[in-house]
């Protein structure tokens, strides 16, 4: 069966209406919709916060790290994810012999899900992170100050602008 | 001490200044713990609803449009006497009036742009928390 388009977008309209479907990005930066336009520098990325991390309740001091970084927090939510999300999430590295652990792990406790908005934000906060070994992590990185092992390493950062995109998508929604 | 659940809301004023994280280390130094968490733009219909219990007071209003200017962190905060323990750290609702060390007086500035919402009694902790959260949204916790 076809429908007419505006018909669509009317659906979709009141089904987002209803289901109080609003964006949960909050922006604050001007040309944040034209995130694709070349000459707009502000970029948009996805921070985990671990279960490790929010379990020994560092997520306010994160957070602080973030916010004195320039980087503004515009979504925000702690989620559980079941073994099945992180299965989505990591899906790259299905193939790796760390996946089966990493999944069960990211799946092992609550963690905080934040998308960052700012000037070169991927590159910019993959700084503040550190390497993902925290013994190998630049002193006063999140994952120096945070994290215990090569996994349960604090936090999370996409690695691109790209994959800071999908991963976005796959935890927030954005209206249209 | 029985374990309680609260409701915490950062307010507009205080996220648009980046104190969510300040914030939170305060609450978490009082052992409270988030088992929920979401940041969202309340439209003025839900303030109103959110805030109904103060429909007939004078800064109605004012206080709807305030909490949808911009968006706030709600949270679900779980601990040993959470609502007396989350009303002590925030501090009188008038910042001027709030005792030195409470979030009030150290990060906000007027009566009615104070940072932080929390619920009044664990009834109303039950209402608020069921207003911003489903069930399903609750995070079991580990002790830390």
């Amino acid at each position: 069966m076809k429908y007419p388009i505006a018909v669509i977008a009317a659906s979709a309209a009141l089904v987002s209406f209803f289901c109080g479907e609003a964006s949960e990005l909050h922006s604050s930066a001007g040309c944040s919709a034209t995130l694709t336009h070349p000459e707009c520098k502000v970029e948009r990325t996805l921070a985990l916060i671990k279960p490790d991390a929010v379990a020994a309740n560092h997520i306010g001091e994160i957070i602080a790290r973030l916010e004195q970084s320039g980087l503004r927090v515009i979504a925000l939510k702690m989620v559980k994810w079941s073994e099945f999300d992180a299965q989505q999430f990591y899906n790259m590295h299905r193939d790796r012999p760390f996946f089966a652990h990493l999944v069960k792990y990211m799946s092992c406790g609550p963690i905080v899900a934040i998308v960052l908005e700012g000037k070169d934000a991927v590159a910019h906060y993959r700084a503040i992170m550190g390497a993902t070994d925290p013994a190998a992590a630049g002193r006063g990185t999140l994952r120096a100050l945070y994290g215990s092992s090569i996994e349960a390493n604090g936090v999370h950062g996409s690695d691109s602008i790209e994959n800071a995109q999908k991963e976005i998508s796959l935890l927030f929604t954005e209206s249209l | 001490m029985a374990k309680e659940r609260t409701l915490s809301i950062i307010k507009p004023d205080a996220v648009r200044k980046d104190y969510v994280g300040e914030i939170m280390q305060r609450l978490g130094q009082k052992k409270l713990r988030p088992i929920a968490m979401r940041m969202m733009q309340l439209t003025k219909e839900e303030a109103a609803a959110f805030y109904a219990v103060h429909k007939q007071r004078f800064f109605y209003e004012d206080l709807i449009a305030f909490m949808s200017s911009g968006p706030i962190l709600a949270m679900v905060l779980e601990g040993d006497n959470a609502v007396a323990v989350h009303r002590e750290i925030m501090g009188a609702t008038d910042p001027r009036a709030a005792a030195a060390g409470t979030i009030r007086a150290d990060f906000a500035t007027t009566i009615d742009e104070n940072a932080i919402h929390g619920s009044d009694s664990l009834d109303n902790a039950a209402t608020e928390i069921a207003f911003f959260f489903a069930t399903y949204e609750l995070c079991q916790r580990h002790p830390f």
